[in-house]
């Protein structure tokens, strides 16, 4: 994808004002600032990542029929990231970047049920149906995960943990980044681990 | 093409009505594997002390696929674990060159059809002619059309141990010398390859001496280059130079460029290029401006 579709994409997408203000935002890098967005959650509320600026944000790509993502919910794993974290002031989104029709996709409806259901405590649910989002910081995979810090920088981008397998048997040995990271972080060190190849299934952009 | 939509989900048919019942319904709890894997060997006895090659075939359903060591931006490459008699080793999977995926705005790379995932066995010295291995694997894939779909097969072949040196097996001679076709070759003598690091790229320069059709460059590592960006190519006579775009999640310098390049009509080459700056090394910049 060229940046000017990439630009397209995302002005059909987003209520972008902010936004378009520093083209340098297009490039969501871990070491810069994490760009900008306004994206309506799943209680029809309109989330604007810089209104969190002094807090940690953790982004997490999520597609609940994609088995790796299954993996982490099925055996409770991100749940128990996402209260873990946001108990400590975290503010975490998990963000549905699947097209109308694809794998993945949720209406508002559908997706308060599932996180009822999974017991999941995200502090909201950004529906990304036209992408937009997902382009904006390239999420390539569910379940990409990234940080950003309070002063709005990205400082991690990548995989969950490091075993890119299906399996929930793997969680209990793989080395959790995104605990390392934040951990790290928070402890006003740098963040070892900062960029990861993010395993998973693709996102399922429309076509 | 009809399974293909059937099997997205229980909550997600979308099937011609014609197929509804036939396929869709009996399919809903279990679904049948989109891949068939069999364990082969390349011959029909075991002879003590001599490596020997064996192969998982994968025959995959249409419009599937599988990965490369190297998935690219998604995907799993297969998993074998192996159970073998004791003193038997297996070394690690001889993987073919893989084919460029798009599943835009990803770049996967990857196998479609059918492919030979060879792994080569070592016998131990102490086996007793007249016996029989069992040879046994786990099996693990992902496999992914618009939707991924893990899967695993338990797999198993019996070979006589035979004190004689063994005979090759006919039926599957084909595969095995499609399979080696495809692998990787180390790079000829008198070819170099070359790599220089500016700002958004590398450039990759390889000196063959031939004049090329077409040059791919698959990196074998991730988070080196962005796997979706095109890859301009400049196919001069007697070298090869490619400009890859640097992945964007690229944070320090890396000292080689590994990977597979394809040229031609899958001519696949291992390609080991010392990275060097602009500016920190005159000879990479010399070198590169004597083969354009």
């Amino acid at each position: 994808m060229n940046s000017a579709m990439k630009h397209a994409s995302v002005l059909m997408g987003l209520t972008l004002g902010a936004l378009l203000a520093a083209p340098s935002v297009w490039a969501a890098r871990v070491g810069n600032p994490a760009p900008d967005f306004n994206a309506t959650d799943s209680t029809g509320k309109v989330q604007k990542l810089s209104e969190y600026r002094g807090k940690y944000v953790v982004l997490e790509w999520h597609n609940r029929e994609c088995p790796y993502t299954h993996k982490h919910y099925v055996s409770g794993n991100m749940q128990k990231l996402q209260r873990d974290w946001t108990s400590k002031g975290v503010i975490w989104f998990t963000v549905i970047s699947s097209a109308p029709g694809q794998q993945g996709y949720m209406t508002a409806a559908e997706e308060n049920a599932y996180v009822e259901k999974m017991q999941a405590s995200p502090t909201a649910v950004l529906l990304d149906p036209a992408g937009a989002l997902g382009h904006l910081y390239a999420a390539k995979t569910t379940p990409q995960m990234l940080i950003i810090n309070p002063q709005g920088i990205l400082i991690y981008d990548g995989a969950i943990d490091s075993k890119p397998t299906t399996e929930v048997e793997d969680i209990a040995s793989a080395e959790n980044y995104v605990n390392l990271a934040l951990k790290e972080a928070m402890a006003g060190e740098q963040v070892k681990i900062p960029v990861t190849r993010p395993y998973g299934c693709s996102v399922k952009y429309a076509h | 093409m009809p399974a293909r939509f059937c099997l997205l989900g229980n909550r997600w048919l979308i099937c011609p009505i014609f197929i509804l019942l036939a396929v869709c319904l009996p399919a809903a709890p279990a679904s049948p594997p989109h891949a068939i894997v069999t364990l082969i060997a390349e011959q029909r006895s075991i002879q003590p002390r001599h490596k020997f090659w064996a192969g998982l075939h994968f025959q995959l359903e249409k419009h599937w696929h599988i990965y490369w060591i190297n998935p690219g931006d998604s995907g799993e490459p297969p998993r074998v674990a192996w159970d073998l008699p004791q003193g038997f080793r297996a070394g690690p999977i001889a993987w073919p060159a893989p084919h460029r995926l798009e599943n835009p705005p990803l770049v996967d790379y990857g196998y479609e059809d059918d492919v030979l995932l060879m792994a080569p066995l070592d016998p131990p010295s102490r086996l007793s002619a007249g016996h029989t291995a069992e040879l046994r694997a786990t099996v693990k894939w992902l496999i992914c059309s618009n939707i991924c779909v893990p899967e695993q097969k338990q797999v198993a072949l019996s070979l006589p141990i035979e004190d004689d040196p063994p005979e090759n097996d006919s039926r599957w001679r084909q595969l095995f010398d499609q399979a080696r076709a495809q692998m990787p070759r180390r790079m000829p003598s008198g070819w170099s390859a070359t790599a220089l690091s500016e700002a958004g790229h590398f450039i990759l320069s390889v000196k063959t001496g031939t004049q090329e059709s077409a040059a791919a460059f698959f990196p074998l590592a991730p988070l080196q280059i962005e796997n979706a960006a095109p890859q301009q190519v400049t196919l001069g006579s007697g070298a090869v130079r490619l400009t890859l775009q640097k992945s964007d999640q690229l944070l320090k310098p890396i000292a080689f460029l590994k990977g597979v390049l394809i040229l031609g009509d899958r001519k696949a080459i291992a390609i080991n290029a010392p990275v060097a700056s602009r500016g920190n090394s005159g000879k990479s910049l010399s070198e590169r401006k004597r083969r354009q």
